[in-house]
């Protein structure tokens, strides 16, 4: 088990990860989302020790990771950037992987290499994009990792390879009972994968529970009524997204769903709607409550 | 398998990745330092002898490249940096910190691992190398003896600990920098901070506390004893000599000073391990690949580069003031520090006004560190300036002055005009190993030897000499009564410690003190060893000639003053002045083995008297032996009756590129014709000749010979005479030295028009900007009844240049206090 408690991270005077907590349960995998420069990398990164916190810690089944460096040997961290030697191919990082990963799986290399066609005599640097992030992800999964961090992952892998790769990972997760913690921007992916999902939002953890709990959690309302009406009428309501066009209103919930449809009873609608919503939809209304006028922007 | 133990297998493992990547320069070094082993191994096979005889022990072969030290070091240098290159450019890839430092290693198995890595592979292809040269030189006939297994132990661990120093330093510095350019810049800076550091104590030593000199800033530095600032140079020039003839001096000992090089790269490599792992450490990893974000990094660099440069504008100050700066100066290095600090901020900060606000917050704290430096040297240092030990616990006093012995100073720079006695004294550098102060030019390298006085009231006196030094305090070259002089000041005390101090600059009524010390008997006895290096048959023997009686003495002697011969026999009369310390050292020492010359006051045109017999040899040194200190300086001028003169030989002339006009073979000539000399020259020897030189004069007399110290010229040859003092023409305004004794010189009009003709000004141009001339028949015979030709040269004497009718002119001196300037 994983277990982030006050993790802060600042680059000089830019706070890239503000006072976060997490766990994450051991066969859990957990996701991480959030827009470009949220904290989510930053956030793995911390994790791997490739970072150093300013402040908060880190525990792998209780062991601080920033005292016991040593615990990181059963974690393995894909990042978004790979780096591989020059002229290493496959086999050539297996081997340096294995100097440093005790459990490190040779059989485990050779199949999963196998499985994903890729040549592990071949120079990486001519692979493709998506076969290097294919090889990565084989040689994390030969490393065997109790905790397993994969930034962005998915990115450049083909519908086929991602599904193989999904698969691949939650079979492992299953197997070893490893936690594994994965950023992506594709909510889709992790809907139907993670379960747990923590978004990032201000450098922040916004949101952080089970996505079972989190379906049906938020619901949108669409309001129709003779006249044009103020919003006033829906003190009371903890909404989100307001937006009137005169007589249809519409705006999102995602507290006391049962006492706001109470008092929208009382406004007396002509017509009213509730549409639960999307995971993605979740992640746009806690992201994008900055309301731009674009209109504006460019006149 | 614990998490612990596989993580020592994590350091194995990182260690052999390490040694894996950097073996390829350990390798060469080991075939480059075999190659040079084998090479003595082939010239030994059929000599056992060969590569013993030639002294090549321990890779001394090196040498043919310009010096072991240097092309091995600049090699193991190389090799160091490429090294830490190799295994800690990954911290400058954000992909590759990735990697590294998520494996389950801490950072000091990280740091310690590479570092091992690095060093081992090289230690041991020394170390290898060092045991294979072992064996080959005992096939090469040394005798493995523990004096050949310490020197052999020197060699091999000058080469580690250059390597180590540079690796370990390097590794340190990229290990804490964002990138390569950072990196490879940061090393250098730091590299050369041993230098830098010992230039400022130097500098701020010589400059500041009155008594020290740039020469002796190894005193403070350690240097002497402790070679600090080189670690790059484990050696530190210590072994200047071939290794092979250390190998057979077996009066020279392998002691501390030896070592000190080594022992200083291990300290400086355990401190910069603990600094660079502790930077490691604490290493944002987010820095990688940027620019300037190193933070601390940036600012001990910045204030090095600082430093350097403020050093180095210091210099440029205090080199062209001479030394006046002073004040002035501290605050230029301080705006220098300041200003290369913003620059340097600015070129390698990250936010660079922030950088700017930082370095203007931080000067005040490095202005009063340096302020603190400034004031503890110029305040004598801790006593250091006025210390003089109890007259009890001195065993001897040596002085070393190029003013102390009698017409001995030998300070031109050339001999043009004889304005040039008044030398700047960025001259003359001491060398408190030798004792000297060396005086260099174009033409000759002298060395003024000291003079030790081990009489109780020599001592005395010579210690009321220093006081007075030390009283007078450190002043200004351009101060009313400064005169220009180096004066080494050597204590030797009875429980054998010795105590140098050093004063370029002092007062006019120091230098009348120093002067007197002609009298004493410790300087009468160095003119009896200056006789006989010149006179003693057995010196001639000694040095191998052959030379079975006086008779034959007399003949080599001519043999040797004749040009024909003159090349042949050169080496070994260099040898004979050098070993004795006389203060000439170029071909023209055996000048005084050639033709004598009088000529008169006026120096227009002399006589030669062929070679001079030892009678007047002799009778000139026992006359200067009897001398008091005020007959050779204060004569007045009617007590000087002419000049004799040993050298103005063509190939003197030749060697001046003044012309030929005086005879190949002048020995039949009487009548010689100059073109320009000046009593003070490395290349003649000559002397003025006072009434009170009774044995000279009565030599001369015998021998007819007073008549040619008769000048030919007259009041009415005079066209016009310009006076100024010292200060006037050379000293004070201009910041240079006036050195406080005077030389008359000579030019002719025809060699005033060809100097004219070639370098387009006259020759005499410091006079040029003196535009009074005195053309009165009767004020001029009144200053020529006043002039000399030597003696000392008070701030307030006048300089006189002579202007005759045909063109040519001399220059001569009115003592203070004189009628006609009065």
């Amino acid at each position: 088990m994983i277990k982030i408690s006050n993790l802060t991270k600042k680059f000089d005077e830019f706070t890239a990860v503000d006072n976060v907590s997490i766990e994450v349960n051991n066969s859990s995998v957990y996701g991480l989302v959030g827009y470009n420069g949220a904290g989510k990398t930053t956030m793995l990164k911390l994790i791997a020790g490739v970072y150093t916190p300013d402040s908060g810690t880190i525990e792998i089944d209780g062991t601080d990771l920033l005292f016991h460096p040593e615990k990181k040997q059963e974690l393995f961290y894909v990042p978004d950037d790979l780096y591989f030697g020059l002229s290493a191919s496959m086999k050539s990082m297996a081997k340096f992987y294995s100097s440093y990963y005790p459990s490190f799986c040779m059989d485990t290399f050779y199949k999963l290499s196998d499985l994903f066609g890729l040549n592990v005599n071949k120079k990486i640097a001519g692979f493709s994009k998506g076969m290097q992030r294919q090889a990565e992800i084989v040689l994390g999964l030969s490393t065997m990792p109790k905790i397993l961090l994969l930034d962005e992952s998915f990115d450049g892998l083909d519908p086929a390879k991602r599904n193989l790769t999904k698969k691949l990972l939650l079979d492992y997760m299953a197997e070893k009972e490893c936690s594994i913690i994965i950023s992506s921007h594709n909510l889709h992916e992790l809907a139907d994968m993670c379960d747990h999902i923590a978004l990032m939002n201000g450098q922040k953890i916004a949101i952080n529970c089970a996505v079972d709990d989190m379906n049906g959690s938020r619901c949108k309302f669409r309001l129709v009524y003779t006249e044009n009406v103020d919003r006033n009428i829906f003190k009371g309501i903890d909404y989100k997204n307001y937006k009137s066009d005169g007589k249809i209103v519409s705006f999102t919930v995602s507290k006391n769903i049962a006492e706001a449809e109470k008092i929208i009873g009382f406004t007396g609608p002509v017509l009213a709607e509730k549409f639960p919503l999307s995971l993605e939809e979740i992640f746009l209304e806690e992201m994008e409550d900055t309301d731009y006028d674009f209109e504006k922007l460019f006149s | 398998m614990t998490l612990k133990s596989s993580s020592h297998k994590q350091f194995t493992a990182m260690f052999k990745q390490s040694m894996r990547h950097t073996i390829v320069l350990p390798v060469l070094a080991f075939m480059c330092l075999m190659f040079f082993s084998i090479n003595e191994s082939i010239f030994s096979v059929n000599n056992k002898y060969y590569a013993h005889d030639r002294g090549l022990f321990f890779w001394d072969d090196l040498r043919i490249f310009g010096g072991i030290t240097e092309i091995a070091n600049i090699c193991f240098v190389m090799a160091g940096v490429v090294n830490a290159m190799l295994l800690f450019n990954f911290v400058w890839s954000k992909k590759q910190t990735n990697v590294i430092f998520s494996l389950g290693m801490s950072r000091r198995d990280i740091y310690f691992a590479k570092l091992l890595g690095g060093l081992t592979p090289m230690v041991c292809s020394i170390v290898f190398a060092g045991f294979l040269e072992a064996l080959n030189c005992f096939v090469c006939g040394f005798d493995l003896t523990a004096r050949f297994f310490a020197m052999a132990a020197l060699v091999v661990l000058q080469y580690i600990a250059v390597y180590m120093f540079t690796f370990i330093l390097s590794s340190a510095v990229m290990a804490n920098t964002c990138n390569v350019a950072e990196a490879l810049i940061f090393t250098g800076a730091l590299a050369v901070f041993g230098t830098a550091l010992e230039n400022f104590l130097g500098l701020s030593f010589w400059e500041l506390t009155h008594g020290a000199s740039i020469s002796q800033a190894e005193e403070i530095g350690l240097s002497a004893k402790f070679n600090w600032s080189q670690p790059f140079n484990a050696f530190g020039g210590y072994f200047d000599e071939r290794f092979m003839e250390i190998y057979f001096k077996e009066d020279v000992h392998i002691t501390f000073n030896h070592w000190s090089g080594i022992i200083c790269a291990l300290i400086y490599s355990v401190i910069i391990v603990l600094l660079g792992y502790l930077g490691f450490k604490k290493r944002r990893n987010e820095i990688s690949g940027t620019w300037g974000r190193a933070k601390g990094m940036n600012e001990i660099i910045s204030a090095i580069v600082s430093f350097y440069a403020a050093t180095m504008c210091s210099f440029i100050i205090f080199d062209s003031t001479h030394g006046n700066g002073g004040l002035h100066t501290f605050f230029i290095f301080a705006l220098a520090f300041l200003i290369t600090n913003i620059i340097f901020r600015l070129i390698f900060g990250y936010k660079r006004k922030k950088e700017l606000k930082v370095a203007l917050k931080h000067f005040p704290v490095y202005f009063v560190g340096f302020a603190a430096l400034f004031i503890v040297f110029s305040a004598g240092l801790f006593g250091y300036s006025s210390y003089m030990p109890e007259k009890n616990e001195v065993e001897s006093i040596m002085i070393t002055s190029p003013h102390l012995i009698f017409m001995e100073d030998n300070l031109s720079d050339s001999s043009e005009y004889g304005l040039y006695h008044q030398n700047k004294r960025t001259k003359y550098t001491i060398s408190p190993t030798y004792n000297t102060i060396n005086h260099s030019n174009y033409y000759s390298n002298n060395k003024f030897t000291g003079i030790i006085f081990s009489d109780d009231s020599e001592i005395e006196k010579a210690m009321k000499f220093h006081k007075k030094l030390i009283d007078d305090g450190k002043i200004k070259n351009n101060a009313p009564d400064a005169v220009g002089t180096y004066i080494l000041v050597s204590y030797t005390l009875k429980d054998g410690s010795t105590h140098k101090r050093y004063y370029s600059e002092s007062t006019e009524k120091a230098i009348l003190q120093l002067l007197t010390l002609n009298d004493t008997q410790s300087v009468k006895n160095t003119l009896n060893d200056y006789a006989n290096i010149n006179f003693n048959i057995e010196a001639f023997r000694k040095h191998g000639f052959e030379i079975p009686s006086e008779e034959a003495y007399e003949n080599e002697y001519e043999i040797y003053s004749d040009s024909q011969y003159y090349d042949i026999h050169d080496d070994k009369f260099l040898n004979i002045s050098h070993d004795y310390g006389l203060n000439i050292s170029n071909k023209s020492d055996c000048l005084i083995l050639n033709d004598c010359y009088l000529f008169p006051k006026d120096m227009s045109g002399g006589y030669n008297i062929g070679l001079a017999d030892t009678d007047l040899y002799r009778a000139i040194l026992t006359d200067i032996r009897m001398m008091t200190s005020a007959q050779y300086y204060h004569h007045s001028a009617t007590d000087e009756l002419g000049i004799i003169s040993f050298g103005l030989s063509a190939s003197t002339h030749k060697d001046l590129g003044i012309g030929t006009e005086v005879p190949d073979n002048h020995r039949g000539e009487k009548a010689v014709y100059t073109t320009s000399w000046n009593l003070n020259s490395t290349d003649i020897k000559a002397v003025v000749v006072t009434k009170d030189m009774k044995n000279t004069v009565k030599y001369l007399e015998e021998h007819d010979l007073m008549k040619h110290f008769e000048s030919h010229r007259g009041i009415d040859d005079i066209k016009h005479i310009k006076l100024a003092t010292p200060g006037e023409l050379y000293g004070k305004n201009k910041l240079s030295y006036n050195l406080p004794i005077f030389y008359s010189a000579y030019w002719t009009g025809e060699q005033m028009e060809l100097y004219l003709s070639e370098f387009g000004e006259n020759p005499n141009y410091l006079f040029g900007e003196i535009q009074y001339e005195i053309t009165d028949k009767k004020k001029i015979q009144s200053l020529m009844d006043d002039s000399v030709s030597y003696g000392f040269c008070s701030n307030n004497s006048q300089i006189m240049e002579i202007t005759y009718n045909d063109g040519s002119i001399s220059t001569v001196m009115i003592p203070s206090g004189s009628g006609s300037i009065k």
